[in-house]
């Protein structure tokens, strides 16, 4: 299937002028977002990213550069279509932005009010508080309700006027982890239902883990590193985004204690204490025993973790190789072979 | 009648008829309403074109946001009954005339009008920014947002502030009465001060609170229907 651009941001650059300081906000950005896409940008706060999105909308005007969405160029758009392709980009936020003087319902009508029949804008309400899961709210006032309940609002007051594409401004961040994760899958079911294409900016690996399908990492303005999720996950190039990725592991825990186990405080000879990283078709060969059946290489695992990335099994190991250093570097050729990414971990701090 | 007599005996002669008690309570209802009314409208115009117009607002205009600001500031800063002087030659080329409780209309709604405009730009600014942002992304024009958002949003501090603006009105149609343009104002310091009637004085002052408080709890009232 030809997949269709939906969004397509050319040598976008954002500059304004803030407090005695210019600030780069967005660095000559290109970005492609393709129809059902899960386009996860992440950075750290300050990145850019929230501008970024901004000038997909146009809620943010770029300096210089050309914004497509749906196929028009937004930036030669009346202040009138404007508004009307903005109808047709969802967008949802890190603090909801609810309106609190109206209820539930009233939320989630806003955006037809007046555009629509009475009773067409109340079957579309209970229609999407239904999808959400909050229909039994309709009457409640947005304080009345959690964090992860208000953002189910804002979830059903974007898809009000069925939007193709949903902005995901941060919108997991002000949630426990828990709630996170339910948010997230509502989005995933969305994307496959509704066939919407989202694009989700955060600074949480782990909900790009979790629900994209492909990955740009902005860092000062600009995207250094983008791919589909498995070709980032598996091979990262940039140390941000290696960066990331361990954020999802807790690999920095894994590695104190590592340290203070006795096979790494009495390594011997040619031991070598690393991490093997592998996604997808390396994990079915028996890795550890083919180390040990072909190159008399033993391998001590002190700590595995291994996941699921779209059906795709990501795995992360440290552990101890013993065996005399020709048969070690045998091995780490043989790893390299097999997609096996390595990496020397020094046994102190 | 005989206690009221005894406790207010200079005001019951004056109740009622022209100059009398009723009359100046009905003038400054008159006046209050009148100038609530007026420069509520104004006020409220010019205070969301502050907002609108500001550096960060849905119409971002520098130039005018910097004349407009300056102009409310300006009238702002001018002590009440200066401005009832200055504005006196204005007051006849409307009204005809300078005395009374029409012509008193005038600087009222001149001293209040800037007033309730800076109160109503500062109780709009209490509008979450992430709210406009949204009804931005969704597509509302900058009008919509205005009487959709801003004012709705906004509805409770606008109540609040109004209740502010309409106490102090009140409180400027006492000082308007003492240069002549009748009312309560004028009651307590044409006869009560001038002539030595402390208790014409003191009704007059009472009448003035109960105004107050009535118009706080009402304030009040629908303050506490808003809030969820």
């Amino acid at each position: 299937m030809a997949k269709e651009a939906v969004i397509t941001l050319k040598d976008v650059d954002v500059r304004f002028h803030e407090k005695n300081r210019d600030v780069h906000a967005v660095d000559h950005v290109d970005l492609t977002v393709e129809r059902g896409d899960i386009y996860g940008i992440v950075g750290y706060s300050g990145a850019g990213k929230s501008t970024l999105v901004r000038a997909i909308n146009l809620l943010q005007r770029p300096t210089s550069g050309s914004v497509n969405v749906l196929g028009e160029d937004m930036l030669s758009l009346s202040a009138k279509a404007l508004r009307g392709e903005r109808k047709r980009i969802g967008m949802i936020f890190q603090h909801f932005n609810l309106m609190n003087s109206l209820t539930i319902a009233d939320n989630v009508a806003f955006p037809l009010k007046g555009l629509r029949p009475k009773a067409e804008i109340q079957a579309k309400v209970t229609e999407l508080l239904q999808l959400v899961g909050l229909e039994d709210r309709a009457n409640a006032f947005p304080t009345e309700l959690s964090g992860g309940q208000k953002q189910r609002v804002g979830i059903a007051r974007a898809l009000a006027s069925d939007p193709e594409i949903l902005i995901s401004d941060e919108a997991t961040s002000a949630l426990d982890p828990k709630t996170t994760s339910a948010i997230l899958d509502l989005l995933k079911q969305l994307n496959e239902t509704l066939g919407l294409t989202i694009v989700l900016i955060t600074h949480e690996m782990e909900a790009v883990k979790q629900i994209c399908d492909k990955v740009a990492v902005m860092d000062e303005g600009a995207i250094i590193e983008r791919g589909s999720l498995l070709d980032i996950f598996a091979k990262p190039q940039k140390q941000l985004t290696k960066d990331f990725i361990d954020t999802t592991l807790q690999l920095d825990a894994a590695i104190a204690s590592v340290r203070d186990q006795p096979a790494v405080a009495h390594l011997q000879g040619a031991d070598q204490l690393v991490r093997l990283t592998y996604l997808g078709a390396s994990t079915d060969q028996p890795l550890v025993a083919t180390l040990y059946k072909d190159f008399n290489v033993t391998a001590n695992i002190l700590f595995g973790d291994i996941q699921i990335l779209q059906g795709t099994p990501f795995g992360n190991l440290i552990v101890v190789l013993s065996g005399s250093q020709d048969n070690i570097d045998r091995t780490f050729k043989y790893l390299a072979d097999n997609d096996v990414q390595v990496q020397h971990i020094d046994k102190e701090a | 009648m005989q206690f009221l007599n005894h406790l207010f005996p200079n005001v019951v002669p004056i109740w009622t008829g022209d100059g009398g008690v009723v009359q100046a309570i009905n003038e400054t209802l008159y006046m209050t309403i009148v100038t609530t009314i007026v420069a509520g409208i104004i006020g409220l115009i010019l205070g969301v074109l502050l907002v609108l117009w500001d550096e960060d607002g849905l119409v971002a205009n520098r130039p005018a946001y910097f004349v407009l600001d300056k102009v409310v500031n300006v009238l702002r800063a001018i002590p009440f009954i200066i401005l009832l002087a200055i504005m006196s030659p204005v007051t006849r080329a409307l009204v005809g005339t300078g005395i009374g409780p029409t012509a008193a209309l005038v600087p009222l709604i001149g001293g209040t009008a800037p007033f309730f405009a800076r109160q109503v730009q500062n109780a709009l600014l209490t509008v979450d920014p992430g709210v406009i942002e949204a009804a931005e992304a969704m597509g509302l024009s900058p009008m919509a947002i205005v009487f959709r958002v801003y004012l709705r949003e906004g509805l409770g501090e606008l109540v609040r502030v109004t209740v502010l603006t309409i106490i102090s009105i009140i409180g400027l149609t006492a000082m308007a009465g003492a240069i002549g343009g009748g009312g309560l104002g004028n009651l307590a310091i044409a006869i009560g001060y001038q002539r030595y009637e402390n208790d014409v004085i003191w009704v007059a002052l009472i009448f003035i609170l109960v105004m107050v408080f009535i118009i706080q709890f009402i304030g009040d009232v629908i303050a506490r229907k808003l809030h969820h």
